[in-house]
C-alpha cells in the first residue's frame, strides 16, 4: 500500500505519449457511442410510436383487406402484443429490435428484416456511386475554382455551382433521361441488373441514377472546397514548397488538397442523410429495387409494419454512418489527433 | 432533400453574388429574383380574381395541347387541364407549405435558440443535444413515415417540415446569440444594468433576427423542393388539387412528345427556388455590409 | 553568383499609382564558401531581395530589370521549367518561420524525400535513408523515428533543423537563410546559425543570411550589405562595416546595440522615426528624416552607391561619417536623449 507519486515529467506536452493520445480517442469515442444510444433509442420510440397514430385498431390496418378475419386480428395483436400496455409493448419492441427483428409484412408475407436485407445492397451501390460521382466532380472543380478564384473561370463555375444547388433530384433524374435516354437513346431510362448477374448492365443503369443524384451534391462539395483551399493556398508552407522548385500541379494535389479537405469531408458526411433521402425518389424514378423502393411501396400499400421498420433501418444506419464519418474524420487529420483536446 | 447543415451549405458567401452585388447596392439579379418572386405570390393569392381557366376542368378533347395554343397559353396536360392554371394554382401548395414550415421553424427555433445561447448551462446543453439527435435523422425519411401514419394533408405536412426545421434555426440563432452576446455593447448593457428582457429583445434580437430572416429564405426554397418531392412521389395533397411535383409526376409519362409538362412546372420551381436562395443571400449581404458599416 | 544592377520593384499599390519600390540598385558577387549578409530593420525590403534575387515573387505586378547569375544562369531570365529546377536544388531558402513553412499534415520524411526524389531523382528507399542522414547531419537526435513525424510535434528549433536539412537535400550552390534565427529561442540561435556555418564549410555554399542582428552579423558573415527603405546604402566586408562604417544610418544601428561593458543607468540609444513607407518615397535620401548629419543637399537629391577610394567598400551619402576610428564609439553613454 504504498503511496507512489505520479511522475511529472519536466516538459509536458499533451499528446506527446502514445497512452495520452489514446486516452483522449477513447474518450471522444465513449461520447460518441453514448450519443448514438440515447439517439438509437430515441428513433425507436419515435417509430414506435407510429403505429399508435393509426386510427382505430391498428390489427386492421396491418392486414390487408382480404386478409381480415377474426382469427387473423387476434394472431396480430398476440404477435404485436397490442394488448398489452404501452411500456411493455415498446420493450417487447426494443427487444426485437435488438435482435434485428424489423416485424413482418402481411402485404408481402415475410419479415421486413429480410426484405430490407434483399434490397439494401442497390442502394448501397446506389450511394456509393452518387458520393464517387460526386467527389470525381467536386474534387477538379474546387480545386481549379480556387486556384483561379475571381478569374472568369472560377465566377462561371460558381454561377453554374448556385443553379445546381437549387435543382430537386427528381427533376435533374428526368432532365438526365430526356437527354440521354429519351433523346440520345444512351442510357436506359429504367431497369436494373443485379451485380452479379452482369456487372457492366448493371453500371448501365446506375449511371443516369447516380448522376442526378450527384451532379447536386458535387455543387455543394466544390463550393467548400473551393472556399477551404483558397484559404489554404494563403498558408506560408504553400509559399515554401514554390521555393522548393515544386510544379502548381504538385503543390495543387499533394500539399494543398489534403490540408483543405476536412471541411470537405464533415459536408460528405452531413449531405449523407440528404443522399439518402434523394435515393428514396431516384429509386422510384429509374425503378431500382432499392431500400427506397421498398419504402415507398410499402407506403403506397398501407404496408405499415414495413414503413416503421424500414423508417427504424435507415434512421439508425443513419446514425451509426455518422458515427463513422466522424471517427474517420479524427483518425484523417493529423492536427486533430494530435490535440488532446475534444 | 434537407440541407442539415445551414451554415455550411446555405450560408457560404458566394462568390458570384459578392461579384455581382456590389459593396452597397444590391445587384440587378436580386431585384430580378425578388421581381419572380413577387409574381409567384401575386399569382397564388390572387389565383382565383385572374382570367385563368380552371385548373381542374377535365377537357377530353384538348389533351396535350402545346404551349401556345390558342385559349391555353401554355398548353394542357394529359387530362385536358390548362397548363398555365395548374401552375399558378399548384403554387399555392408550394408557398403555403414553404412559408407555414418557416413560422413554426423559426417561430419555435428562434427564441429556443435565443434563450439556449443567452442563458447557457443546463438547458443549453439538452438543447444541443436535442438538436443534434434531430438533425441526425434523414429528414425525407421521417416525413414519409409520418405521411404514411397521420394523413395526407397540407396541415400535416407543414407542421413536420417545421418541426424538421426548428433545429437548424435554433443552431442558427444559438450561434448567433453566442456571438453577439460576447460583444461589447451587449456586455455594457449587462454592465449598465439592463434587465435581461431587454437585452433580449433590444441588443440581441436585431442582431439573430438578420442573419435568421436571411436564412428563413433559402430554407423556404428547402421546403419547396421537399414538398415537390412529396407530391412527386403522389404522397403530398392529394389530386385534384395542382402541385408543381405532381404535375411532374403525371408529366413524366410523356417525356418523349410533350417534354412541357414535365419542364414547365420543373423551370417554375427552379426559378423560385434559384430566387429565394438570391434574395437570401442578398439580405444577408445587405446585413453584412450594414455590420460593416456599422 | 553575382547580381547585377537593376531595381527590381514590387507589386503596384491598388491606386496603381506611385510604384511600391521594394528593392533599388543592388549590385554584388559571391563566392562559394562565402557569407554575404543583408541587414537591416523591419520593412527595409531583406526579405523582398532574397526572393527577388530567386526570382520567387509574384509574377503580376512585379517589375524586374538586371540579371541575377546563379553559376551561368540568369535565374530572372530563366524559363519556368528551369527555374523551378533550380529553386530547392541549386539554391535554397530557409524561411523565418519554420513551423509554418512546414506542411502540416504531411510527414517531415515525405517533405525531405521530396526535394531528394524530385532534385536528385533518387528512389523511395535510398531518399528514406538518405533523409534520415540528412536529419542526422543537422543535430536531430534518433532521426529514423523523426521521419514519420508531423511538424506539430517538434519545436521551433527542431523544425528549423528540418528546414535545413530539406534545403541541404538539393544540394545546393546558394543558400539563403531569411532571418532563420529570428523566430526562436536565444538559446538555440547560436546552435542553428554554428550549424549553419558548418554546413556551408563542409559543403563549399556560398550563403545569403538576412538579419536585423548586428552581432549576428558581426559573428557569421564575411561581407555586409546594410539595407534601407529597399537599397543597398552600405557595403563591405564585415569588419570594415564595424569598424569603419561610412553611413549615419550603419552608424545609428550600431550606435543603438546595448553593450556589456556600458554602465547600468545608460540609456538605450534609438533610433528616431520610423522606416518609411515604400510607396512614394519623396526624393533624396531616404533616411534624411531621421539622420543626424542631415543638409539641404541629402533631402534634394539620392546619393548614390559609391566606393571609399580604391577599397570594395561601397556607401550611399552625402555626409558620410568620415572619422573611420579604430573602436566604435562609446555613444551609448552620451547618447542625446530626443524622445
Amino acid at each position: 500500500m504504498s503511496q507512489v507519486l505520479p511522475r511529472i515529467p519536466l516538459i509536458t506536452r499533451p499528446s506527446a505519449t502514445r497512452r495520452g493520445r489514446g486516452n483522449a480517442f477513447l474518450q471522444f469515442l465513449a461520447g460518441r457511442l453514448i450519443r448514438l444510444i440515447l439517439t438509437v433509442l430515441t428513433v425507436s420510440v419515435a417509430t414506435f410510436f407510429l403505429i399508435t397514430l393509426l386510427p382505430g385498431d391498428p390489427a386492421y390496418s396491418i392486414l390487408p383487406a382480404n386478409e381480415v378475419t377474426p382469427q387473423a386480428v387476434a394472431r396480430v395483436n398476440r404477435e404485436l402484443g397490442l394488448n398489452q400496455p404501452l411500456p411493455e409493448r415498446y420493450w417487447h419492441w426494443l427487444w426485437q429490435l435488438a435482435h434485428g427483428n424489423l416485424g413482418y409484412s402481411y402485404v408481402l408475407n415475410s419479415s421486413v428484416s429480410s426484405q430490407v436485407m434483399q434490397h439494401l445492397p442497390v442502394t448501397v451501390e446506389l450511394i456509393a456511386l452518387a458520393l464517387l460521382w460526386s467527389l470525381i466532380l467536386a474534387i477538379p472543380l474546387g480545386i481549379i475554382a480556387a486556384y483561379l478564384a475571381g478569374r472568369p473561370a472560377d465566377k462561371g463555375i460558381s454561377l453554374v455551382n448556385f443553379g445546381l444547388v437549387a435543382v430537386p433530384g427528381f427533376v435533374m433524374a428526368l432532365v438526365l433521361i430526356l437527354i440521354f435516354s429519351v433523346h440520345l437513346r444512351l442510357l436506359p431510362a429504367s431497369g436494373w441488373v443485379a451485380l452479379n448477374q452482369d456487372p457492366v448492365q448493371n453500371l448501365i443503369h446506375m449511371i443516369l441514377p447516380s448522376l442526378s443524384l450527384a451532379l447536386t451534391q458535387q455543387a455543394a462539395f466544390s463550393r467548400v472546397l473551393r472556399s477551404e483551399m483558397i484559404t489554404t493556398l494563403q498558408e506560408e508552407y504553400i509559399g515554401m514548397a514554390r521555393a522548393k522548385g515544386l510544379s502548381t500541379v504538385r503543390i495543387l494535389l499533394a500539399h494543398a488538397l489534403r490540408p483543405s479537405s476536412f471541411s470537405l469531408a464533415t459536408v460528405v458526411g452531413l449531405q449523407i442523410g440528404v443522399l439518402i433521402s434523394g435515393a428514396v425518389i431516384i429509386e422510384q424514378i429509374f425503378s431500382l429495387p432499392g431500400i427506397g423502393s421498398l419504402l415507398l411501396n410499402a407506403i403506397y400499400s398501407n404496408d405499415y409494419p414495413t414503413v416503421q421498420g424500414v423508417t427504424v433501418f435507415i434512421a439508425v444506419a443513419f446514425v451509426v454512418i455518422n458515427l463513422l464519418v466522424d471517427v474517420l474524420y479524427r483518425v484523417l487529420d493529423p492536427r486533430v489527433r494530435l490535440d488532446a483536446r475534444d | 432533400m434537407l440541407a442539415t447543415e445551414p451554415s455550411v451549405i446555405a450560408a457560404e458567401p458566394d462568390a458570384v453574388l459578392s461579384a455581382t452585388l456590389s459593396r452597397r447596392r444590391l445587384g440587378i439579379t436580386f431585384w430580378v429574383a425578388v421581381a419572380w418572386l413577387s409574381i409567384v405570390v401575386l399569382g397564388a393569392i390572387f389565383a382565383n380574381v385572374l382570367p385563368l381557366r380552371s385548373p381542374s376542368a377535365v377537357a377530353p378533347f384538348e389533351q396535350l395541347k402545346g404551349i401556345g395554343t390558342p385559349g391555353h397559353l401554355l398548353g394542357t396536360d394529359d387530362l385536358g387541364r390548362d397548363v398555365l392554371a395548374r401552375m399558378v394554382f399548384g403554387s399555392r401548395v408550394s408557398l403555403i407549405v414553404a412559408l407555414s414550415s418557416v413560422v413554426v421553424g423559426a417561430g419555435v427555433g428562434l427564441p429556443v435558440g435565443m434563450a439556449a445561447g443567452y442563458l447557457r448551462g443546463r438547458f443549453d446543453a439538452v438543447v444541443v443535444f436535442v438538436v443534434d439527435v434531430i438533425l441526425s435523422f434523414p429528414a425525407l425519411v421521417l416525413l414519409l413515415a409520418l405521411v404514411t401514419f397521420l394523413g395526407q394533408s397540407l396541415a400535416i405536412i407543414s407542421l413536420t417540415l417545421g418541426f424538421l426545421a426548428i433545429p437548424a434555426y435554433i443552431r442558427l440563432a444559438r450561434a448567433n446569440t453566442l456571438a453577439t452576446a460576447s460583444r461589447t455593447f451587449v456586455q455594457a448593457a449587462r454592465a449598465v444594468g439592463e434587465s435581461t428582457s431587454r437585452i433580449i429583445f433590444h441588443e440581441l434580437l436585431p442582431n439573430v433576427a438578420a442573419p435568421v430572416m436571411a436564412y428563413s429564405f433559402v430554407s423556404m426554397g428547402l421546403f419547396i423542393v421537399i414538398e415537390g418531392s412529396l407530391s412527386f412521389l403522389g404522397l403530398s395533397v392529394e389530386a385534384p388539387v395542382p402541385s408543381w411535383g405532381g404535375m411532374i409526376a403525371s408529366g413524366s409519362n410523356y417525356l418523349l412528345q410533350d417534354p412541357q409538362l414535365v419542364l414547365l412546372p420543373a423551370i417554375a420551381m427552379l426559378l423560385t427556388v434559384l430566387s429565394l436562395n438570391l434574395v437570401g443571400d442578398g439580405v444577408r449581404h445587405l446585413l453584412d455590409v450594414r455590420e460593416a458599416r456599422a | 553568383m553575382s547580381v547585377g544592377t537593376g531595381s527590381p520593384t514590387l507589386p503596384r499599390t491598388p491606386a496603381g499609382e506611385a510604384p511600391l519600390l521594394a528593392v533599388r540598385d543592388l549590385s554584388f558577387t559571391l563566392g562559394a564558401g562565402q557569407t554575404l549578409g543583408i541587414v537591416g530593420e523591419s520593412g527595409s525590403g531583406k526579405s523582398v531581395t532574397s526572393r527577388a534575387i530567386i526570382n520567387l515573387l509574384p509574377r503580376h505586378g512585379t517589375v524586374r530589370t538586371g540579371e541575377v547569375f546563379l553559376g551561368d544562369r540568369d535565374m530572372l531570365g530563366l524559363a519556368k521549367r528551369d527555374l523551378r529546377h533550380a529553386l530547392g536544388g541549386d539554391v535554397a531558402l530557409i524561411p523565418q518561420h519554420p513551423k509554418v513553412s512546414l506542411n502540416p499534415v504531411m510527414t517531415v520524411g515525405r517533405q525531405i524525400t521530396e526535394t531528394l526524389r524530385l532534385h536528385r531523382g533518387m528512389a523511395r528507399r535510398p531518399a528514406r535513408r538518405e533523409a534520415a542522414d540528412l536529419l542526422a547531419a543537422v543535430g536531430i537526435p534518433d532521426p529514423k523515428r523523426r521521419l514519420a513525424e508531423y511538424p506539430g510535434q517538434m519545436s521551433g528549433g527542431m523544425c528549423q533543423r528540418v528546414m535545413i536539412a530539406i534545403a541541404l537535400a538539393g544540394q545546393p550552390m546558394l543558400l539563403i537563410a531569411d532571418e532563420p534565427t529570428t523566430a526562436l529561442d536565444v538559446t538555440i540561435q547560436a546552435q542553428i546559425l554554428d550549424l549553419l556555418k558548418a554546413q556551408q564549410a563542409e559543403r563549399g555554399m556560398a550563403m545569403i543570411l538576412i538579419t536585423h542582428d548586428l552581432n549576428v552579423a558581426a559573428s557569421y558573415t564575411d561581407q555586409i550589405a546594410v539595407m534601407y527603405a529597399g537599397r543597398f546604402v552600405e557595403f563591405s566586408s564585415a569588419r570594415e562595416v564595424f569598424e569603419a562604417y561610412r553611413m549615419p544610418y550603419t552608424e545609428a544601428l550600431l550606435d543603438a546595440m546595448p553593450r556589456l561593458d556600458s554602465p547600468l543607468t545608460a540609456h538605450l540609444a534609438a533610433i528616431d522615426g520610423e522606416p518609411p513607407a515604400l510607396v512614394g518615397l519623396p526624393p533624396g535620401c531616404s533616411f534624411a528624416a531621421r539622420c543626424r548629419y542631415v543638409t539641404e543637399h541629402c533631402t534634394r537629391e539620392t546619393p548614390p552607391l559609391q566606393a571609399a577610394g580604391t577599397s570594395q567598400h561601397l556607401y550611399a551619402c552625402w555626409n558620410p561619417v568620415r572619422s573611420a576610428s579604430p573602436e566604435p564609439p562609446t555613444a551609448v553613454a552620451n547618447a542625446d536623449c530626443r524622445h
